[in-house]
Parts: C-alpha cells; sequence; structure tokens
C-alpha cells in the first residue's frame, strides 16, 4: 500500500513538474501572470481580447499608484477588440517582494519594462503587437524606455496620455496654470477663496525646490479640478473594487515618508527625456485632458512637435483633468481604437 | 508636609485593602478548544483557519464592592493556528501563527479577548511568474511566492455557550485583528482582518491548569 502512494506521488509529481504550460489567446481573457526581477515581484493583469494579437500595455502613474485600479471602469471599452496588460511597477500598487533600497530608480523601471515586453512576446507570441500606454509618471517611464537601444523594434505605437516625460516642464506649466487659471476664475467670482489660496502657495513657492512642495502643489492641482467644468466618473468604490487601499497606501507611504522614497521622488524633480523624444519614431498618439492642473497639455505640445514619428498626432479631452480615461471615458476609448485601427 | 504624608499612607494602606484580601491557589480541569474560523482580511481576501487554544493559567476573582459580591475569571490562553487567504488575482496566503493573551469573563456566558500573536505567511502568486536572464533568457518560477513574518494584536468579542443554563460545547466569537507583515517592498504590509470564529470543546479534551483565587474589596 505504502509502495502504491508513493509511486502516485511520484508520478503525480513528475508530471506537474513537466506540464508545459499552455496559454490560450481568446476573446474574454482575465489572468494575471508575474514578473520577477530584482527583488520585485510585480504582477500583470491581462484583461480583453488578447486573440486580437494586440496588447496595450498600461504604465500607471504615481509613481506608487499601480495599474490594477484602472481595470474594470476606465479601460474596459477597449476590452471588446484589445487586450490590455495592467502592471504593476516595482514597490507600487500590489506589486511585492523585498527589492533592496537601491533598486527604486527610473534606470531599474526601465530594465523591468525591457523584461516584462520579452515576457509578454514568449508568452502570448512573438505576433502580439504591443501599444504602449503611458499615464502620467508612466509618460516619463515609456519615453525612458523606447528612446534606449532597439527597444521601439518590440513596439507597435506609444500613446502618451497626460504623461509627465519632463519633470521640470511638468513643474513649470502647472504652476503657470494653477495661478492663471485661478486669477480667471476669481475675476468670474468662482471659488473665490479656494482659488486664492491656490494662487498663494504657487506664487510663494515659485520653484519645486523639494518634494514636500512637489506634493503639495500636486495636491493643491488635483484640488483644482474640483473647481472647474470637468467629469469624475470613478468613485472610490471602484477603486477598491479592483485595487487594494492597503498595499496602494503601504507604498505610498513608503514613497512619500521614507528615506528611499524621497530620494527617488527627488531624482524626479529633474527627470527629462524631452532632449531624446526625437529618437522616437515609432506612430504617436498624445491624449491629454484639457483641465490637467498637473500635466498640463503645454507638455502635449511640446512632445507634440518634438517626437520624431513620422505619424504622430495630440487629442484633447474637453471635459477631463489629469485623467482622461475618467473625465471622456467614451472620448478616449474612440481615440485610442482609432489610432490602433489606423496604425496596426 | 506631614499632613500630606498621612494621606498618602492612608491612600496606599486603603488601596492595598481594596486590591487583594485573600489568595488562595489551586487547579482546575480547563476546556481545551479546537477552533475553525472564516477569515476575512480587508479589502478583497477571503480565507479559513483552524487554531487549538489551549488554558495556561485561570484566575477567579471575587470583588467585594458595595457589599455586593461579583465575580469575575481571567485566563491567560495560547493558541496554535494555520490558515490561509486568497487575495484574488495577487495571491494564496499561508499563515502559520502562535499566540498569547487572557480572556476575561464575568458570571454571564459573554467573553473579552485579547491575544499578541507572532508567525509567518508564505504567499504563492496567482498565475505563472517569469524571471528573465540578462541575455533575454525566460525561465519559470514553480511555486514562487515569498516568505514574511507576520506579528500582530487581536480583540474578541464571544459567547461561551458552555456557561447557558443548557449547556453547548461551543463558543462563537468575533475578533478584529491588526497585523503586519515584514518585510514587503523593504518596509512592511498592515493588515486589518476579522475572524468569525466556532470552538468546539471535546468532552474529554480537557487540561489541569493551576487556579488562582483571589478575594478584592473592601472588608465588610
Amino acid at each position: 500500500m505504502t509502495r502504491i502512494f508513493i509511486f502516485i506521488l511520484v508520478t503525480v509529481f513528475c508530471f506537474s513538474s513537466c506540464k508545459k504550460e499552455t496559454v490560450h489567446l481568446n476573446t474574454n481573457t482575465n489572468e494575471v501572470f508575474w514578473l520577477s526581477n530584482a527583488g520585485a515581484d510585480m504582477p500583470v493583469w491581462v484583461k480583453g481580447n488578447t486573440a486580437s494579437h494586440i496588447m496595450i500595455l498600461f504604465l500607471h502613474g504615481g509613481p506608487g499608484d499601480g495599474a490594477y485600479q484602472f481595470v474594470g471602469f476606465q479601460t474596459n471599452q477597449l476590452w471588446t477588440n484589445y487586450s490590455f496588460a495592467y502592471w504593476d511597477q516595482r514597490d507600487a500598487g500590489s506589486a511585492a517582494g523585498n527589492s533592496n533600497y537601491s533598486n527604486l530608480n527610473v534606470p531599474q523601471m526601465i530594465e523591468d519594462l525591457q523584461k516584462l515586453v520579452t515576457v509578454i512576446h514568449y508568452r502570448y507570441g512573438n505576433d502580439m503587437e504591443i501599444f504602449l500606454m503611458g499615464h502620467s509618471f508612466g509618460g516619463l517611464l515609456g519615453s525612458g524606455y523606447l528612446v534606449q537601444n532597439n527597444n521601439q523594434s518590440n513596439i507597435k505605437a506609444w500613446i502618451e496620455v497626460d504623461g509627465a516625460h519632463d519633470y521640470p516642464l511638468a513643474d513649470r506649466l502647472e504652476r503657470r496654470m494653477l495661478i492663471d487659471t485661478g486669477r480667471s476664475e476669481i475675476a468670474k467670482g468662482h471659488y473665490v477663496s479656494q482659488w486664492q489660496n491656490i494662487v498663494n502657495y504657487c506664487k510663494s513657492h515659485p520653484v519645486r525646490s523639494s518634494v514636500s512642495i512637489g506634493r503639495k502643489t500636486d495636491d493643491l492641482a488635483s484640488e483644482a479640478e474640483n473647481y472647474v467644468n470637468i467629469n469624475h466618473t470613478q468613485t472610490a468604490l471602484d477603486l477598491f473594487s479592483v485595487s487594494s487601499p492597503v498595499t496602494l497606501g503601504a507604498n505610498l507611504f513608503k514613497l512619500y515618508y521614507t528615506a528611499v522614497g524621497t530620494d527617488f521622488l527627488q531624482q524626479l524633480l529633474s527627470a527629462s527625456y524631452t532632449p531624446q523624444l526625437n529618437k522616437i519614431t515609432i506612430p504617436s498618439l498624445l491624449i491629454w485632458g484639457q483641465y490637467d492642473f498637473t500635466v498640463p497639455m503645454g507638455c502635449g505640445y511640446d512632445a507634440l512637435s518634438r517626437l520624431g514619428s513620422s505619424y504622430k498626432k495630440l487629442v484633447l479631452m474637453p471635459h477631463s483633468g489629469h485623467i482622461p480615461m475618467d473625465g471622456d471615458p467614451d472620448l478616449f476609448a474612440k481615440t485610442v481604437s482609432d489610432f490602433i485601427e489606423a496604425v496596426r | 508636609m506631614h499632613f500630606l504624608k498621612t494621606i498618602f499612607l492612608l491612600l496606599a494602606c486603603g488601596f492595598g485593602a481594596r486590591c487583594v484580601l485573600a489568595q488562595s491557589v489551586d487547579s482546575t480541569s480547563l476546556p481545551v478548544y479546537t477552533s475553525a474560523s472564516f477569515l476575512y482580511d480587508f479589502p478583497q481576501s477571503f480565507g479559513a483557519t483552524a487554531f487549538i487554544t489551549l488554558p495556561l493559567n485561570y484566575r477567579h476573582i471575587f470583588i467585594n464592592k458595595k457589599r455586593k459580591e461579583k465575580q469575575k475569571f481571567r485566563e491567560l490562553l495560547t493558541r496554535s493556528e494555520a490558515g490561509f487567504y486568497r487575495y484574488s488575482f495577487n495571491n494564496t496566503s499561508f499563515l502559520f501563527q502562535q499566540s498569547i493573551g487572557f480572556r476575561y469573563q464575568h458570571k454571564t456566558p459573554w467573553f473579552f479577548e485579547w491575544m499578541l500573536s507572532a508567525g509567518l505567511l508564505r504567499t504563492f502568486y496567482d498565475g505563472t511568474v517569469y524571471k528573465v536572464s540578462d541575455d533575454g533568457a525566460v525561465s519559470i518560477l514553480k511555486n514562487f511566492g515569498r516568505l514574511y513574518a507576520v506579528t500582530g494584536m487581536s480583540v474578541a468579542f464571544g459567547l461561551d455557550l458552555e456557561k447557558r443554563s443548557k449547556p453547548l460545547p461551543f463558543t462563537v466569537s468575533f475578533q478584529p485583528s491588526l497585523w503586519v507583515q515584514y518585510p514587503y517592498n523593504s518596509f512592511f504590509l498592515p493588515h486589518i482582518s476579522t475572524r468569525l470564529s466556532i470552538d468546539y470543546h471535546f468532552p474529554s479534551f480537557n487540561i489541569l491548569v493551576r487556579q488562582k483565587n483571589i478575594k478584592r474589596g473592601l472588608p465588610s
């Protein structure tokens, strides 16, 4: 009896260890895989139509925010025809592991992205066309990836959504837009005391000289979205139904209140890929919220003039702030869909 | 100054009189509970745990307050627990922990408990885990996850059905807890969990522990 039991155990073990992983492409994919690299374990949630052989690889913002919150309510209109890969970057969202402190930097994240693209092609086949979509900080990360080596050969097209490819420029324009809009709204008598506070802070802190000033200015930029005519389709419940506020909170706390986090954020104050944007030659779509105070649309116009792509386009979202998927979900989906169909 | 010293001494004496009038040490047979619980870890994880709770010592306290006698019981408990929970589209975690703490009870079947715990947590990620070498070779990491240390504190509010007029060998309890896993991204991850537990007392599953009987209160 004992021998039979051991035989069954060994056989089951051999079969399970020799089994080759089979990935089926289908029209309604809903699965997770992970990339483990340099101490970090990063989940990638794949949703939508992988059988289309088109995958939009989403680079979230923050840094630290996580991609899972974009699952289900901001980008789901595109799942019918295409698939999305929502990647939580290292030390962000629900990514886990125990990376050492020195690994939290942009070059390491670019390496993570290079390896993730390799894994996507390994898992779903080399004919899977990857559209890289970078939102906010993801715009910096995506630009950094595309200007390096021959990374563009692995990517079909670049979609930058309110992307911060140039932090100093975004900072200058953020302050300028907050002051100009504030003055104009005060003159109209709209939210006078609130705008006055915003204008006063921006005028008394003309330079983003520290992480805390930057964070406060970004908070004011988010607050300012409440005082202009933009849409919000996302609720806190939507957010927490797909991503954990606890892991998100732990990662954001680490970013803002520990030495390693603030070192990383300090590095970002001067981060810019503007001088190298001409190296990007793949088709590029720039989507910007008209009322984005955090990364104003001037950054989009700047990128449009500098990108080396022969096919490039900037589309403004009229009812959006920093998150156009939230403010103009229908127009956002149509713009992305039209672009993919035009360049595929 | 002399007056203050006198007041202080009188207070000290009075306090002493209130605290302990008499003590006796005895031994008593107490139930060992085997338990199962439903676990919810905020906001998206659900799981189950099984544990065994051993009493270590027992205090029966008689309180004489305003010539009315009250009784309360305090048990020192230790608990060994194993369980798991699922965090959808992320991981399945296995939890092993040891706890120690006190259970307080009056004559009624209701009890309150607090415990400190420490243990280990092992995660297994959902889906395939890939690793890419510097030359671009992709490999799959089997049964991959991470091992964490966990520590935390819990409180429990429960009902001891053995102390009803018609006794049943069960207790039920609701146990919120706050615990952390470490190291998580070179930092720590807090958890807010609740357990809904049912404890069963096998009739022959008892343990002999030291019982201390304490009388407190003002002498009548």
